[in-house]
């Protein structure tokens, strides 16, 4: 099993009287891609900082890469929401700027970067002249452009159009199978971390309120059975009981299960016990469900 | 360390606010060193027509307006070096590529806004030789109120020190004109510096400004009083040390530049110190 790529154990920062999180733990592996989800103040630019090294926790320990793929790099590549750009330079410039501090990395290589993200290299374009969603994409380019091993991405897709966020998409998604790294963005479009990410972490008020494995959490949903009259509920239940299944009658005709086995074995066995099956509903609930259940209604 | 440097030197200096070199020095330059020499000749016109070397002693012999002009332009390119990539987030690309340690960009952005502070202290003097070489005779020779005392005497009715006498006699101005750079540059950078350190403590970018223009405003009323000699504004100037002008000298070279590596050494140790505890 391959070692976490980030540790942070029981992470906490307050400011004043105010904790601005509170004993966060959370392990990234390797290729994987992590989503942090919150309302506004809940923590997230906090636990970046702190990850990125540019705050120091109150109590708690963060293990992270000191070094990326290229050796002497940083081991950390960072995209903040602004990107604080030299406007009357082209963005290859830019990044050859920032390329000066550690020197690791060939013009090549930056211009690799830059052709990732969907911009050209060549351009002579000033960054001043860019659209918001360029910006963007060339502030990617800088936290890529050295190969860490964790990328720290907060609102990446802010100001994105609809091909960019898929291009984006596809670019982390590639970035992390590919090449090994951690990725953690926190968003606030919540259909775009549930499809980018593997895993979901939701924070309140700092702390982590739940953490929503994306693939598995969606193969373990409860399934909704309908039935033909209420006799047929009757059966059915006297059927879940004696198979040891997890239920809740929801209507005269309905019933929802925690159910343990695939769907069409469930159907199988059903129609076996001579139970009418009116129909059967199987849907997990989306990410944008659960942060409304869980975060604004606080269920 | 070194690429921090080079980062930070190459942010500073292809800032389009270098712009603001130009009228910070035609300005000093033309009213004080063009205008003055011509006033010269017209009101004592048994002295020699002065050139365009007298014209550049004479734009640094009025303390508190060049001084101001000066400061405060380079606080204008320099003076944000902290706030601006702290407000910015550049500050957070920064701290990565230094991992983490604070205190090596600290270093550099003071090392680099020294190496600026001279190459703007050149350029400046550059401009306004430059535009005293338009305007008066250009000349090889050094200053002609530097090479006769009794001119400078009839002119400014002081005693010349001996020190200026010999200093301006024997040496050419081209060493003078050197000199004076370094020498200026140094002493900015090192009052930048101290400038750049208030801003770890008051993190606003108009501080630098604001205080440049205090000290160059009180610089001339330190002038006047002569016994305030200590004052940085005022020490800016080559002259003041050498008793050019109505000014004895107050103390002499290596002291002044003794004073300056100091300031230096002072806002990075306090910098450094202040930095690592500070977050981004």
């Amino acid at each position: 099993m391959n070692k976490a790529m980030v540790t942070a154990k029981n992470v906490g920062k307050v400011y004043g009287e105010h904790w601005a999180l509170k004993d966060v733990s959370l392990e990234i592996m390797p290729s994987e891609i992590v989503g942090f989800v919150g309302p506004n103040g809940s923590g997230k630019t906090t636990l970046i900082k702190i990850l990125a090294g540019l705050i120091t926790p109150t109590e708690g320990t963060i293990n992270v890469p000191k070094e990326g793929l290229i050796p002497g790099s940083a081991g950390i590549g960072l995209a903040m929401e602004s990107a604080p750009f030299a406007a009357h330079l082209s963005g290859y410039k830019n990044l050859e700027l920032l390329a000066y501090i550690k020197n690791v990395i060939s013009t090549n290589e930056i211009k690799q970067a830059i052709q990732i993200v969907g911009l050209n290299p060549g351009s002579g374009k000033k960054v001043g002249h860019y659209s918001f969603g360029m910006r963007q994409r060339l502030a990617l380019a800088q936290a890529i452009m050295e190969r860490p091993r964790l990328l720290l991405l907060d609102e990446p897709t802010n100001g994105l159009d609809a091909q960019a966020i898929i291009e984006l998409r596809d670019t982390l998604k590639s970035l992390a199978k590919e090449n090994g790294i951690a990725i953690f963005l926190a968003s606030h479009l919540l259909t775009e971390v549930e499809n980018v990410c593997d895993r979901v972490l939701m924070v309140k008020q700092g702390k982590i309120k739940k953490t929503f494995n994306i693939k598995s959490d969606n193969e373990r949903v409860p399934v909704i059975v309908q039935t033909t009259d209420a006799s047929d509920i009757e059966k059915l239940l006297i059927w879940l009981k004696a198979h040891g299944q997890t239920y809740q009658v929801i209507k005269a005709n309905e019933v929802s299960i925690d159910i343990n086995m695939p769907v069409p074995k469930l159907v199988n066995s059903l129609v076996q016990a001579n139970i009418n099956i009116e129909g059967i509903i199987k849907k997990a609930p989306t990410l944008e469900e659960e942060f409304i259940s869980l975060l604004i209604k606080g269920e | 360390m070194k690429g921090l440097i080079k980062n930070e030197l190459v942010r500073l200096l292809i800032s389009p606010r270098w712009l603001v070199i130009i009228p910070a020095a035609l300005i000093p330059a033309h009213l004080f060193g063009v205008e003055l020499a011509r006033a010269l000749n017209f009101s004592h016109p048994n002295i020699p027509t002065l050139n365009v070397w007298d014209g550049f002693m004479l734009t640094f012999s009025a303390g508190g307006v060049w001084t101001l002009a000066y400061l405060l332009a380079f606080a204008f390119i320099a003076g944000d070096r902290f706030v601006g990539d702290k407000d910015s987030g550049y500050l957070s690309w920064l701290v990565i590529r230094a991992d983490a340690d604070k205190k090596k960009i600290w270093t550099s952005k003071i090392l680099a806004v020294l190496i600026a502070a001279l190459i703007y202290s050149g350029l400046y003097m550059v401009i306004v030789v430059g535009y005293n070489a338009v305007f008066l005779p250009v000349s090889f020779e050094g200053s002609q109120l530097a090479r006769d005392p009794s001119v400078m005497y009839e002119i400014f009715r002081i005693t010349t020190s001996q020190q200026t006498i010999n200093f301006y006699q024997n040496v050419s101005p081209f060493i003078i004109f050197v000199l004076s750079a370094l020498f200026a540059g140094l002493g900015l950078g090192a009052i930048t510096s101290a400038l750049l350190y208030l801003t770890l403590l008051v993190q606003k970018s108009f501080v630098p400004m604001v205080i440049s223009a205090l000290l160059a405003f009180s610089s001339s009323l330190f002038v006047l009083f002569r016994g305030l000699g200590l004052h940085p504004a005022a020490r800016l100037n080559l002259d003041y040390h050498l008793g050019f002008g109505n000014i004895e000298p107050q103390m002499i070279f290596y002291q002044t530049i003794s004073l300056w590596i100091l300031l230096v050494v002072l806002s990075i140790y306090l910098g450094n110190r202040k930095i690592k505890k500070l977050e981004i």
